[in-house]
């Protein structure tokens, strides 16, 4: 990037020199900002696709969507919707805190976004997938007191974590996808959407969660301060567009019937 | 930043030995060489798909025809170049046209994803954009080899699907069939998957040269004092930008629903083929303008100079480039006349006459700067002529293809080939090797053999036109493309057709002897040998490894040749007579 | 496979080069078979010779600009204007002027083209890979053939100066149906119909039908000893000395390895009073040794058991009576509707009927439940087909290519004279 005297001891983020073809930090900075805007632009085209595939099959076939969508526990959606809230808050909180250099309260807002992302996952892939595919539901699953005729009692997996339900899991995509309670033939397009939506955001809140863990421990490296924050920033810019996103896709999905 | 004190010699001075050389040259962040790498990159894949095309070409020399013996009642096959000859004699023709069907994918898919898509962009593009501009590099340097590095990889996985055996859905991969082709591989994921990742290529590309044109220009230098090459890699740059990633999208889901049996274009599934239709050509209309802006830029920056003459109609150029790019996000439709409704017909066939009239103008203009010139007839000069010649050809048979009533016929014929290898690969690809001629000196610092390459050019021209003319009247004839044969009556323009490739392979490799000997003995070359007067010219050929030795400050325009005499030449070299000083302004 | 088309006058001469016939014949060997294929000739040679004078004079003014001014040494490039605004002006003008003309003049045969008129008769034709299934009137296939080296082809005979509509569907992946002596073109798919439409002209009289069996060997004979295969009309009884004219149909969407093979003929006959009625004698000779697609329905009305919810005498039950459906609107319970003139539209009418029969769910017309079980999977494409012309054929506005059912469409509603007989005449029960 730019030469550097080793033998100058202050923060790294004191020391930074913008690249040499910038004629200036601010410059470089703003740059920065501008190019991130423009790839933005582009994530919100890759998603406009999944959203126009939606509107065009909902129109279509407006009962597939309208049962699709009841076969979704708004629950689970909800508390999504509000641990992503939470995170951008956090993240949010982050940049201004290393913007005034309180870097410890920095890194916790960091931790606090990390968690929450790791949450989401979780509750996605734990909550959501993991019945629709296998049938199998966490034992704390509150749905599961739906479920107790046809619990098959004794059938647990992954040490008695998870209770298997009989009837209810349709195959795992990847086998035409069936849910055995659906009436309307164009379900499997229903699903469709619903996987690519939620699988491609959640393949997006992984890349955030890395850049962000990149930026937790850069922060703690002395790598961004008060002059020093593009990297902050950008991922910031990032998560939000991530959360933007889950924003548009949970009404649509959850609570539209 | 001022006077750069260090003089690391040119970009293409070794670092050290061998292995120190190619470490620097994969780790570089230096638009230059990432230009160079490209540069060499795409000239392989276009190669390989000539090749492929050659192997096509050499296939449609004969029909295949299948004979039975009056008295024994077997079949044999003739004609099929592809096929073992066990096939041949059990009359099977089916695995002969499968690989058939898997060359022409494989051309399609390589020229267009990993040869005319990046061409010019990425290699004149990235080397020249913040020369021109007098920068010293691109806005994000190692988002740049990351672009690279990227293409690499999406390159290296689309030959992966070709060694396990390709695909044979063409390189538009339309649905059902491909979803349902080739049951038990993935080849066909595999390949989508390559393009999903060259996508990602172009846009980072893209993106970079938005960002530089609008924060890296040398002072001075406002947004009409450009060269009308860097308006033109702009124009084309947003369009990267805004259309790549749908293409990322729909192939990324048509994985998925080869993969996963996720899928929404399947009907098997409830999905639709035409949705497929209108998401893949939403992006692959506004691309063919990528393919063709930046190809226009070459023409416009090297007929100006070589003719040392101000371009005719700057500013209508400019604003030619960007009503292109944004007329072309809504024409898609015209690719699916056969399968739209009436009314989307009626409106995608007006609106792609609209996109007609800038392209036109275009060439008005270039005509017209001809006008008065002062022209040298060297090979930058003759290939954009053969550029004109051959892209005026493509655009005028856009016409009949663009109205509804002759779209009808000639849609999926020999006719809509001939149309876009008459505007891809003589438009583009023509700019291409006027670009390369023209910078050769600036990029190797060596001069190369005028006549020889003067010769390929002339070989390529007549060659081309004898491919490619004869494919007109075999599509309006009634030829459908994508077929491994023929019924006898379209045999004689087939042969001609197959004759031409035969000199387009030899124009070329008359170019690859003529770039090796510059290489090798080349006369080195000055600092502008053409007397051009935008940026690049002010740089040493080749250029110092931070580009310049003083930040340049731009105090005429791009074309003033009536006034400015040329970086590095001797005034006495370049006389102006008193009247043009007259009223001088640099607009 | 030997030439196809008619004898054409290829002398060349310095008075036909100037005129369009040349040129023409160049371009398309032969004039387009129909009225609609000649007019897009038209465009198509208007639009020729504008893009070739235009080329020509640019380059020309090209080439002399590259000559004139050639660098002299020495001599620096005179001051010259960098734009011109009327000349702009003018030059985006006058193309723009031009390209508007075309556009109405594409756009207008184009309607044409894929709008068949009401008297049409439908076929229904379904492609698969590798073949073409036609269905005629009468429930049967074509017997007649060609072969090509090894691989035999069929021929679809069909009456010249008659509006014919194909109701196109796929077995399997997306194909396209492409004769290019019409000019036209129409992709099909598998998961609903397109239609296409065509009026082919008289045949020029220059290929006729052997007169008897012995001129048919004679025919083969003769092209054997060249070492090729006879590709013309066999011998057949009704139709000696009949006059024919064959087009190619090739696919023209790619569909995998056997898409260049993938072809038939379509053989033109005349069929009028002038000319014989050739066209039905051979629809006769071909027997009716299967049920019409109206038979057919009718049957799988009942068997299928469609009858215990639909009545078919206007009478409400637990579904939608089948009387006067075709070419009547409808409301659905969300809300929407279609209107008589979409319910007109053969291809759409069409879509709506198998849907409703596959994925009943999906429209429900007002005033009735969802509680028809789905036919997905139950029915063959034959089958659907079927009862759909037969649902047609129910309307008082039932199109002319269709034969009355069920008496219902007997007498007009307005008491005028029933309509004349169709050219096609009733199927002949099976010998």
């Amino acid at each position: 990037m730019s030469t550097l005297d080793t033998r100058d001891s202050r923060p790294y983020w004191q020391r930074y020199m913008p690249g040499h073809h910038w004629r200036s930090a601010a410059e470089e900075f703003d740059s920065c900002k501008f190019g991130f805007w423009l790839f933005l632009s582009t994530e919100v085209l890759l998603f406009g696709g999944i959203f126009c595939a939606y509107f065009i099959f909902r129109s279509l076939y407006p009962g597939a969507f309208m049962e699709g969508s009841r076969a979704l526990d708004w629950r689970w959606g909800a508390l999504n919707t509000v641990v992503l809230l939470v995170s951008s808050y956090t993240m949010a909180a982050s940049i201004y805190c290393v913007q005034k250099g309180l870097f410890s309260r920095a890194k916790l807002n960091l931790w606090i976004t990390l968690i929450c992302g790791l949450l989401f996952l979780l509750i996605k892939f734990t909550f959501e997938y993991t019945p629709k595919w296998s049938g199998y539901f966490f034992v704390l699953d509150p749905a599961l007191s739906h479920h107790t005729e046809t619990m098959v009692q004794g059938k647990t997996a992954f040490m008695g974590l998870f209770q298997y339900v009989e009837g209810y899991g349709g195959k795992r995509p990847g086998s035409l996808f069936d849910f055995p309670f659906a009436k309307d033939a164009n379900m499997p397009l229903w699903w469709s959407v619903y996987y690519s939506g939620t699988a491609i955001h959640a393949l997006h809140v992984i890349i955030g969660m890395v850049l962000i863990a990149r930026v937790l421990k850069r922060v703690g490296q002395g790598y961004y301060g008060p002059t020093h924050y593009t990297m902050v920033e950008v991922s910031g810019l990032y998560w939000h567009l991530v959360d933007l996103i889950w924003i548009f896709l949970f009404p649509l999905l959850y609570l539209i019937h | 930043m001022a006077h750069d004190a260090h003089h690391h010699g040119s970009y293409l001075t070794p670092k050290g030995g061998f292995w120190t050389t190619v470490a620097d040259w994969a780790t570089t962040v230096d638009h230059k060489k990432i230009g160079m790498m490209y540069l060499v990159a795409i000239l392989f894949m276009f190669f390989i798909g000539g090749m492929a095309a050659m192997a096509v070409r050499l296939e449609l020399f004969e029909p295949v025809r299948t004979h039975v013996d009056p008295t024994t009642g077997a079949a044999h096959v003739t004609g099929q170049l592809f096929g073992s000859k066990a096939d041949a004699d059990a009359g099977n023709i089916k695995p002969g046209n499968n690989l058939y069907n898997r060359l022409f994918t494989l051309h399609g898919a390589i020229m267009v994803f990993m040869v005319i898509v990046p061409s010019i962009p990425a290699s004149l593009g990235n080397f020249f954009l913040p020369l021109m501009l007098g920068a010293k590099d691109v806005a994000f340097p190692r988002l740049n080899l990351l672009s690279w590095y990227i293409y690499v990889i999406g390159s290296i996985f689309a030959v992966t699907s070709i060694i396990l055996g390709g695909v044979d859905t063409g390189w538009t991969f339309y649905t059902p069939y491909s979803t349902t082709t080739d049951p038990g591989f993935n080849r066909v994921a595999i390949m989508t998957l390559a393009a999903f990742i060259l996508g990602f290529s172009s846009i980072l590309t893209g993106l970079n040269f938005v960002v530089t044109v609008h924060k890296l220009r040398a002072p001075g230098m406002g947004w009409f004092d450009m060269p009308l090459f860097i308006w033109a890699v702009y124009a084309a740059a947003i369009i990267q930008v805004l259309a790549t990633p749908v293409i990322g999208i729909t192939l990324l889901l048509l994985t998925f629903e080869r993969i996963f049996r996720v899928g929404i274009f399947d009907p098997a599934l409830g999905g639709d083929p035409v949705l497929f239709q209108h998401f893949f050509w939403f992006y692959s209309h506004p691309v063919v303008y990528v393919m063709i802006l930046p190809g226009m830029g070459v023409i416009s920056d090297v007929l100006a100079v070589q003719s040392h003459k101000k371009i005719f109609g700057y500013r209508a150029i400019a604003f030619a480039s960007l009503g292109i790019a944004g007329v072309s996000f809504i024409v898609w439709g015209h690719h699916m006349f056969a399968s739209m409704s009436e009314l989307a017909s009626m409106v995608f066939s007006a609106l792609t006459f609209l996109v007609a009239i800038p392209t036109a103008v275009k060439v008005f203009n270039w005509i017209a700067t001809l006008y008065k010139g002062s022209i040298v007839l060297n090979a930058p000069m003759v290939y954009t002529l053969i550029f004109l010649f051959l892209f005026s050809i493509g655009g005028l048979t856009g016409l009949p293809l663009g109205t509804l009533s002759t779209d009808l016929h000639l849609h999926d014929t020999y006719f809509v080939v001939a149309h876009f290898h008459y505007v891809m690969m003589g438009g583009t690809i023509m700019a291409l090797m006027a670009g390369i001629h023209h910078w050769w000196p600036k990029m190797t610092g060596r001069m190369y053999d005028e006549k020889g390459a003067i010769a390929g050019a002339l070989l390529v021209f007549i060659g081309f036109n004898l491919t490619f003319f004869t494919q007109f009247f075999l599509g309006s004839r009634g030829m459908p493309r994508r077929y491994a044969s023929y019924v006898d009556e379209f045999q004689i323009w087939h042969q001609i057709s197959t004759i031409g490739s035969f000199v387009i392979l030899l124009g070329f490799l008359v170019h690859l002897f003529v770039f090796l000997a510059s290489l090798a003995t080349g006369k080195k070359a000055p600092a502008n040998p053409w007397g051009g007067l935008t940026l690049e010219w002010v740089a040493d050929s080749p250029p110092d490894e931070h580009n310049f030795h003083h930040e340049p400050i731009v105090t005429h325009g791009p074309y003033d040749f009536e006034t400015v005499v040329p970086p590095h030449w001797d005034p006495k070299d370049y006389p102006i007579p008193a009247e043009n000083k007259v009223a001088v302004s640099h607009h | 496979m030997s030439d196809l088309t008619p004898a054409m006058n290829s002398h060349l001469t310095l008075g036909n080069v100037f005129t369009n016939d040349w040129w023409h014949k160049l371009w398309f060997r032969a004039d387009g078979a129909t009225d609609l294929a000649q007019s897009t000739d038209e465009t198509g040679m208007w639009l020729w010779w504008f893009c070739t004078l235009w080329f020509v004079f640019l380059m020309a003014l090209m080439f002399y600009f590259v000559v004139k001014y050639r660098r002299k040494k020495g001599q620096i490039a005179a001051r010259s204007p960098s734009h011109n605004t009327p000349l702009e002006i003018a030059w985006t003008v006058i193309p723009t002027l031009f390209l508007v003309w075309i556009f109405f003049k594409g756009f207008w045969t184009y309607m044409d083209k894929v709008m068949a008129p009401g008297d049409a008769i439908t076929l229904d034709l379904t492609a698969s890979k590798w073949n073409w299934d036609l269905i005629y009137q009468n429930g049967s296939r074509s017997n007649s053939t060609t072969t090509i080296g090894a691989r035999t082809i069929p021929v679809f005979y069909m009456p010249a100066n008659q509006a014919i509509q194909l109701r196109l569907q796929s077995a399997d992946v997306m194909h396209a149906f492409f004769v290019p002596a019409f000019r036209t073109k129409q992709d099909i798919f598998p998961n609903r119909f397109t239609t296409t439409w065509f009026m082919a002209n008289l045949p020029s009289g220059s290929k006729t039908h052997p007169k008897t069996v012995a001129e048919f060997e004679t025919l083969k004979a003769s092209a054997a000893a060249k070492g090729g295969t006879y590709s013309g009309a066999e011998y057949i009884k009704g139709l000696e000395g009949a006059p024919y004219e064959d087009h190619w149909l090739f696919c023209a969407e790619y569909c995998g390895e056997e898409h260049s093979e993938m072809a038939a003929i379509i053989r033109v006959v005349p069929n009028d009073e002038k000319n014989g009625f050739h066209f039905n004698r051979w629809l006769q000779s071909i027997g009716t040794d299967s049920l019409t697609p109206l038979e057919y329905g009718k049957r799988l009305y009942t068997s299928q058991g469609c009858s215990q919810c639909h009545s078919v005498d206007g009478k409400t039950s637990t579904g939608p009576t089948w009387k006067n459906l075709y070419g009547y609107p409808v409301t659905f319970t969300d809300g929407t509707s279609m209107s008589a003139e979409e319910r007109t539209n053969v291809e759409t009418f069409s879509n709506y009927t198998r849907e409703a029969i596959l994925v009943p769910g999906a429209k429900i017309v007002a005033g009735f439940q969802n509680q028809m079980t789905p036919y997905a999977g139950r029915l063959k494409d034959r089958e659907l087909n079927s009862l759909i012309t037969y649902i047609m054929s129910l309307s008082d506005k039932a199109p002319q290519g269709l034969p009355a059912g069920d008496g219902a469409a007997a007498q007009p509603a307005n008491g005028a004279q029933p309509a004349p007989a169709s050219p096609v005449p009733a199927p002949v029960p099976a010998k």
